[in-house]
């Protein structure tokens, strides 16, 4: 090793250490937040991690910058796992549907997920999570092309919002089956203005096989808390 | 009055309306409280503060944040009640019960803001217990389902939508001005997401609402009027 590799080196091992402990209390922060919700307490998280309060404000310097950084983590994932799986047809309403089932069998699948967007406030739910985001593209253009009917922009993009989130919401507070979200998305493109059996058939089609990677928050803090024993093995669903 | 009632030392009931009163007064403030704060976070210290009240004489009325939460939602669910039922109750085919109730719980919302911040404040776990205002729902759900105006779908189902959707219109109007029809369109979609055919829909919005006017002395009056009353003061 030469003289100059030394500080690079040392660089990318504190970086590596960084990115880690900048991971751990997002892990924790998932883990508290969705059991004492959104006022839970920095002092909680920093339990929860197992940190100093001091190191704790050289990652995050207030609770909101901290939940804000947990559900864009979150929307990130989802987003890379399920957008380019939904996102091969060609019809937007059938974008929309595909997306918004996978997001919601994701919810139903990692039931912590849905407890921390149940209780996240609104104003945040709403701007990073549930790849709502991503959706308003397929909305306007569904309505662009008369594939979405009856509805102007604005409500379009609410009733996607209202639907997702109570969706979420009612995975969180009791176990749920994969038909729930169907139901749930089949009424979402009826409120777009989708005849109800064309609605009907595309709640049906068959979902692309999705998975999150196992570096993922998700699945990290799912194993995490099966450990430590804080959710009854028998809700976490076999996948 | 009765001969007894009025024999019986006049004391105890002077003292159960001062305690009444005061039970008021403390549930105007909390909800003044939730809708700047949220639900979320201990409210008790700024309710007393709004309440002008010590701690000690507080919790003689509520024990909990969540007994407080539970005390407002409970009356204000019990104003809006009868605020839509006085609009709805006469109303036969359930299309157009749905439609107008719902109307008038969006069109409450919007004509007082403090409404609408309480509303989204408490999110979906408030929204959800207030039962009284969705009472109703459920059964003209069913019977327009047998009707076929509503698609099939199970009603636990109905009622988790419809709340995501009023809470979404609560949180937009609780944030800033929406448009004077925005309830009537938010509605459509609404009833649209139950099923009920396009056509059909416009027509059940035609009708025009009367003037809501909640009781001068419901929950809701008068904690809006405190609010604007406070609202003036910081203003001038």
């Amino acid at each position: 090793m030469t003289t100059e590799d030394t500080p690079n080196h040392r660089s990318r091992v504190a970086a590596r250490r960084r990115a880690e402990t900048r991971a751990k209390l997002l892990e924790s922060a998932l883990l508290v937040f969705a059991q004492k919700g959104p006022s839970a307490l920095i002092e909680d998280v920093i339990a929860q991690a197992g940190m100093a309060r001091g190191s704790f404000y050289n990652y995050f310097r207030t609770n909101d910058e901290l939940l804000d950084e947990v559900a864009s983590e979150i929307n990130n994932e989802l987003l890379r796992a399920i957008d380019p799986a939904a996102g091969r047809s060609e019809d937007p309403a059938e974008r929309l549907a595909c997306g918004s089932r996978m997001v919601l069998h994701a919810v139903t699948r990692f039931p912590l997920f849905g407890a921390f967007i149940a209780r996240l406030p609104f104003q945040t739910a709403n701007s990073s999570l549930l790849g709502v985001r991503f959706m308003a593209r397929d909305v306007s253009l569904g309505i662009m092309e008369r594939r979405f009917r009856d509805i102007d922009v604005r409500v379009a993009a609410d009733m996607v919002m209202g639907v997702m989130m109570s969706a979420a919401y009612g995975v969180s507070r009791e176990r749920m089956d994969l038909d729930y979200a169907d139901a749930c998305v089949c009424a979402l493109l009826r409120a777009l203005g989708l005849p109800r059996a064309e609605a009907s058939r595309l709640c049906q089609l068959p979902l692309p096989p999705f998975e999150l990677p196992d570096n993922s928050i998700l699945r990290r803090t799912q194993m995490f808390q099966d450990e430590s024993g804080m959710i009854a093995p028998s809700l976490i669903r076999p996948n | 009055m009765t001969a007894a009632a009025k024999n019986q030392d006049h004391r105890p009931r002077v003292a159960a309306e001062r305690r009444e009163r005061m039970r008021k007064r403390l549930i105007e403030s909390a909800m003044i409280v939730f809708a700047e704060k949220g639900v979320g976070a201990s409210v008790i210290p700024d309710v007393v503060a709004a309440a002008e009240v010590s701690q000690g004489s507080f919790y003689n009325y509520f024990r909990t944040n969540e007994e407080l939460l539970t005390a407002v939602s409970a009356e204000l669910s019990a104003g809006m009640v009868q605020v839509i039922e006085a609009v709805v109750g006469e109303i036969g085919d359930p299309v157009l019960r749905v439609a107008t109730g719902m109307r008038c719980y969006l069109h409450l919302a919007r004509s007082h803001q403090l409404l609408a911040r309480f509303l989204a404040a408490g999110g979906l776990r408030v929204l959800s217990q207030q039962s009284e205002v969705f009472r109703y729902l459920p059964g003209d759900v069913e019977e327009g389902q047998q009707r076929g105006d509503f698609a099939p779908m199970p009603l636990d189902i109905v009622m988790d939508v419809t709340s995501g959707a009023a809470l979404v219109a609560f949180t937009r109007m609780a944030h800033g001005r929406t448009a004077k029809d925005y309830p009537e369109k938010m509605v459509g979609a609404l009833l649209q997401m139950l099923g009920v055919a396009p056509s059909r829909v416009a027509v059940v919005l035609a009708p025009p609402l009367p003037k809501l006017s909640p009781e001068p002395a419901s929950l809701l009056a008068r904690a809006q009027a405190r609010a604007d009353a406070q609202s003036d003061e910081a203003a001038g």
